[in-house]
């Protein structure tokens, strides 16, 4: 038959070879939801497949399908309207995610390994981020090194679009008439993703996913520990979602600025708004601000992470009886700080106690701070404004419970962290189903007068991770609205902090590999270590608005 | 004899209301024989009472009678009260949030003024009492019922024992006894503390090492000649200080152990903690980044009082040397103390029974040194003997690395050894005059920064810095053991 064409059949026979020796999913909650975030169920088993961790078939579109040179089959797929056919190479020559599993045998990683006295290229305890987890729901007590794709270096395409076999399958299948659309193409996020493939173009979700490693995630089993700091993990600079995506080499294209004709005809108005809403989960005739919602998106799901590892370290005491905290959990450089005479942080006050208490990561509150004050006093979304109001309840009274006995009062961070938790979820649900512009150009001016404001103040710009995550943060709005910035202006905030997360080069010209963190790694910890909140106040007003 | 009488009665009286008194506090107070291992009891009075020309006003600074001249003219107590009033206090209370000033705030009292108990009862004092800071009863003891007494010849009829338990004189000749007076203060006691809190505020942190602050340039000139010359004296009271110093850090932390569930009580207490294991800044080159250390803790945990627990290993070997005739005293719970504590969240109850047991091993070795049989007239020998083991303990010549990288320990390490060159005549002594340039090295390169304002931590410390000077300091003392 006609309809059996060459990748189906291929994808057929990997399927049946992934059958027979595939391995059980885990069972807890995969992340990756498009929709009803809140209560979403795993995808069905049935519909999504078995585990396909490898990215092996997908260079065989996403390097180098020529697809002029496939005719009739390049001709029905039209491909080139909607992908670059060179993400793989994107990622594998430039993307640090494909390095990460390797890395776990480098310099530091041997380091690590010295001083943890174990295997951190066999332990499951890293690798849960450093490698593709075939099944993430499993306790990560009983993960054994098995459970890991570790083959292809690092975090594949499966990791975050979705390890199932059937979508990796389906996406490629051809249409029934030469010049249809492509079935899969048409195909709404919430079928996509109950056939496995993550929702990535919703930034709620991006969100989400990107912060279960970038953050943790203790439902699967990722928490990052103070010995592995110790040993030599780099801290893991605030998570701030724009700068974070501006920091990799783009296998993926926005879609106002994307050259891919599939792309543009959201932004040009030759689709429907609300197919845009759909796909894109914002409103680009409307001139919203797509960054505008990924910062707020990956600050929310940022502290949404943060409160489920405070909740889970609540709930799972030490193996002697004592609450389970770990000084992961608290703000790295309130207490890694030179004392120096006069200080930013006693200048700036203890809102929560004492002095000489380990607080929480104070860059966490940052932006939902703004964000949720903003949303409170200028929102015309009755619902986004009653939740801005509600701020209040959630991360403070956390940040109380984490100080009201040192290294945290277990019972109040238990129910605090849920509040927070529900708080962060009801943002998360409302960028996602409110069917109306949130950051038009007027409030995205508003918010970014907020965040710099907030990055200026003697209260934020004294924890430099903060002073980070909101610089960032008003970098990615002010781009995306394109407001006249001064290069040289720019340059010189640039001396006062990184402005990438990930400074350049990406790609390694000799090995045509991305360039691991190490050699990076001296440059961005000195200019943290020798943040000047003063200079930097000082070069972000000079932006001006 | 009517007088004499009359005084030991109420000598017996006091010493039956303090048995009483401690039998209700046994459990705070472990049973001890030793001298001065709490704060001297009594009515304090003000210094003008010591201060007649015929007693200790002669006006003669740095002389027999001028003692209390002496003290008014340069000694660092008498700001200890006024110091409360100047900008750094004021800062500190603020940042604690407390709503009185701190010249005024029982908790800073007890150790910048002396009778603070009266102004906690209600009764304010006058200022100008106050004011006096850390006067003549402050280290010597409430002096109400001895003021009348300690001239006569009945008061050296009395033990120091009984002087301090029925009288509240503190018998500062005795080293011991004298320097667990200090570390009331200076380390920290039951009931008088520099906590996290407070030094997160801006209070400097405590680190106290006795013959560090018995020369310190601050304290040059002495209302009292010591007895004994060096090198015993020196050597006697570094060791003595390390012991009695620890003891008070041990106290303290079974006093904070045992307020855990009173609601104010910080646990885990950070002051605890070695301060430079967190404060230093996360730039490239973390100092437990050191290739030229062993490493002595998990990565990750933060070192439990290693400021004042640097010698507990060698502490037998250290005794053996210079208390010949005793017993080497054992420490075999305090590395179980250790363990716990460096625990993230250390059990309290467990933390209170393992002080327990540890207040009594250092207890036991403290006696001993209360004996008073040290070895006497000290030869370059044993002087050398005592540096190899303190060399020994800091560089471990098997892997040819340091054995700890942390500030603190090495520092304490430095102290030692400066102590021990000084101890012998420093430059002067063709024996120890190597030492000076290592000696110095180390010290430069654990120096704090002294330019752009006050840095309270030593930022540009490496701890690969100072391994060639400990090294070098190690084949010193050791070739030169051999050599003779």
């Amino acid at each position: 038959m006609a309809t059996l064409t060459r990748p189906n059949l291929i994808g057929l026979v990997l399927a049946c070879t992934l059958l027979a020796g595939g391995r059980v999913w885990g069972q807890a909650a995969v992340p990756h939801a498009p929709v009803g975030l809140a209560n979403q169920a795993p995808p069905n088993k049935d519909t999504v497949g078995d585990a396909r961790p490898s990215s092996a078939d997908c260079r065989r579109c996403h390097v180098a399908f020529n697809a002029a040179a496939l005719t009739p089959l390049g001709e029905s797929m039209k491909s080139n309207e909607f992908i670059l056919h060179n993400e793989s190479a994107t990622w594998a020559t430039g993307d640090v995610h494909a390095i990460a599993y390797a890395s776990l045998s480098g310099p530091l990683g041997k380091q690590m390994e010295e001083r943890l006295g174990y295997k951190v290229a066999e332990s499951a305890k890293c690798l849960t981020c450093h490698s593709v987890d075939k099944s993430p729901g499993k306790p990560l007590e009983e993960k054994k090194p098995g459970d890991f794709f570790t083959g292809e270096g690092g975090v594949n395409c499966s990791a975050c679009h979705g390890l199932g076999a059937r979508w990796q399958q389906d996406h490629t299948q051809e249409p029934a008439n030469v010049g249809d659309p492509l079935p899969w193409r048409e195909k709404d996020p919430q079928y996509k993703y109950d056939h496995g493939m993550a929702d990535l173009r919703n930034p709620a979700v991006k969100a989400r996913l990107c912060a279960s490693c970038h953050v943790g995630n203790p439902d699967e089993g990722k928490i990052i520990t103070h010995d592995m700091y110790a040993a030599g993990h780099p801290p893991i600079p605030p998570f701030e979602l724009a700068n974070y995506m501006e920091s990799e080499p783009k296998h993926w294209g926005y879609p106002t600025d994307s050259k891919l004709p599939y792309f543009k005809q959201f932004a040009s108005k030759a689709k429907s708004p609300s197919d845009t809403w759909k796909t894109f989960r914002y409103f680009p005739d409307e001139k919203e601000s797509y960054l505008a919602r990924h910062v707020a998106a990956g600050a929310v799901a940022a502290m949404e992470a943060e409160a489920a590892l405070l909740e889970h370290a609540a709930t799972h005491p030490q193996k002697d009886g004592s609450p389970g905290f770990d000084y992961a959990r608290f703000d790295c450089s309130s207490c890694h700080h030179d004392l120096k005479y006069p200080s930013a942080r006693q200048a700036r006050g203890y809102e929560d106690g004492p002095p000489g208490r380990a607080p929480l990561k104070y860059w966490n509150g940052a932006l939902p701070e703004v964000i949720a004050k903003h949303a409170a006093s200028a929102s015309d979304l009755p619902d986004l404004k009653t939740w801005g109001g509600s701020y209040a309840k959630g991360w403070p009274e956390l940040r109380k419970a984490a100080v009201a006995r040192q290294l945290g009062d277990p019972e109040k961070v238990k129910a605090a962290a849920a509040v927070t938790r529900k708080w962060c979820n009801d943002y998360l649900q409302l960028q996602t189903d409110t069917a109306a512009p949130i950051y038009t150009p007027a409030y995205s001016k508003g918010l970014l007068a907020a965040i710099t404001a907030a990055a200026t103040s003697e209260k934020w710009s004294a924890d430099t991770e903060s002073a980070l995550a909101l610089g960032w943060a008003a970098l990615a709005i002010r781009d995306d609205l394109k407001l006249p910035t001064d290069k040289g202006k720019l340059a010189n905030l640039g001396k006062t902090i990184p402005m990438l997360v990930r400074l350049p080069e990406y790609s390694s010209a000799e090995t045509k590999r991305p360039i691991p963190i190490e050699p990076k790694l001296k440059d961005r910890l000195t200019m943290f270590a020798r943040f000047d909140p003063k200079e930097f106040i000082a070069a972000l007003k000079a932006l001006g608005e | 004899m009517g007088l004499r009488a009359a005084a030991l009665f109420a000598g017996l009286a006091a010493s039956v209301t303090l048995v009483a008194f401690a039998a209700q506090r046994d459990f705070d107070i472990p049973p001890s024989v030793l001298v001065g291992a709490r704060p001297a009891q009594g009515q304090f009075s003000p210094t003008v009472g010591c201060a007649a020309a015929s007693c200790h006003g002669s006006g003669q600074t740095a002389k027999p009678g001028g003692e209390h001249s002496t003290w008014v003219d340069s000694d660092p107590h008498t700001k200890a009260f006024q110091v409360l009033r100047n900008e750094d206090s004021l800062r500190i209370s603020k940042n604690l949030g407390r709503t009185v000033p701190a010249h005024e705030d029982a908790s800073c009292l007890k150790c910048h003024a002396v009778d603070e108990d009266r102004y906690f009862h209600g009764e304010k004092l006058d200022e100008r009492q106050l004011n006096e800071g850390v006067g003549c009863d402050g280290c010597h003891g409430p002096s109400a019922k001895w003021n009348n007494l300690h001239y006569t010849g009945y008061w050296k009829t009395l033990t120091d024992r009984q002087k301090f338990e029925e009288f509240g004189f503190v018998p500062t000749k005795d080293p011991v006894a004298r320097i667990l007076m200090c570390a009331q203060c200076h380390v920290g006691g039951r009931d008088r503390e520099v906590n996290h809190d407070l030094i997160a505020a801006g209070h400097p942190r405590l680190s106290f090492e006795y013959t560090r602050f018995h020369y310190s340039d601050e304290y040059r000139q002495k209302h009292w000649i010591e007895k004994t010359p060096n090198p015993d004296f020196e050597v006697r009271t570094w060791l003595i200080g390390q012991v009695a110093s620890l003891r008070a850090a041990v106290d303290l932390l079974a006093a904070r152990a045992d307020r855990v569930d009173d609601g104010k009580t910080p646990w885990p207490e950070f002051a605890e903690s070695s301060c430079y294991a967190c404060h230093q800044n996360l730039g490239a080159e973390l100092r437990s980044n050191t290739t030229n250390a062993l490493r002595p803790r998990k990565a990750g945990v933060l070192g439990w009082q290693l400021w004042y627990s640097s010698f507990a290993k060698v502490l037998p070997k250290l005794t053996a040397v210079l208390h010949p005739t005793g017993a080497a005293p054992a420490l075999g719970s305090l590395d179980a103390l250790r363990m716990e504590m460096e625990k993230p969240l250390p059990n309290p109850k467990t933390v209170a029974l393992l002080t327990r047991t540890t207040l009594a091993e250092l207890d036991a070795s403290l006696v001993l040194f209360q004996q008073g049989t040290f070895a006497a007239n000290l030869n370059g020998n044993q002087v050398r003997s005592v540096a190899a083991i303190v060399t020994e303990s800091v560089y471990d010549v098997g892997s040819g690395k340091l054995r700890d990288y942390d500030w603190d320990v090495l520092a304490q390490h430095g102290l030692a050894l400066t102590a021990l060159y000084h101890a012998t005549g420093g430059a002067a002594n063709p024996a120890v005059a190597a030492w000076k340039a290592p000696l110095t090295d180390v010290r430069t390169k654990l120096a704090f920064p002294t330019t752009g304002g006050r840095v309270d931590s030593p930022r540009d410390f490496k701890p690969d810095s100072v391994y060639a000077s400990f090294r070098t300091l190690y084949e010193l003392t050791h070739s030169d053991a051999k050599g003779r």
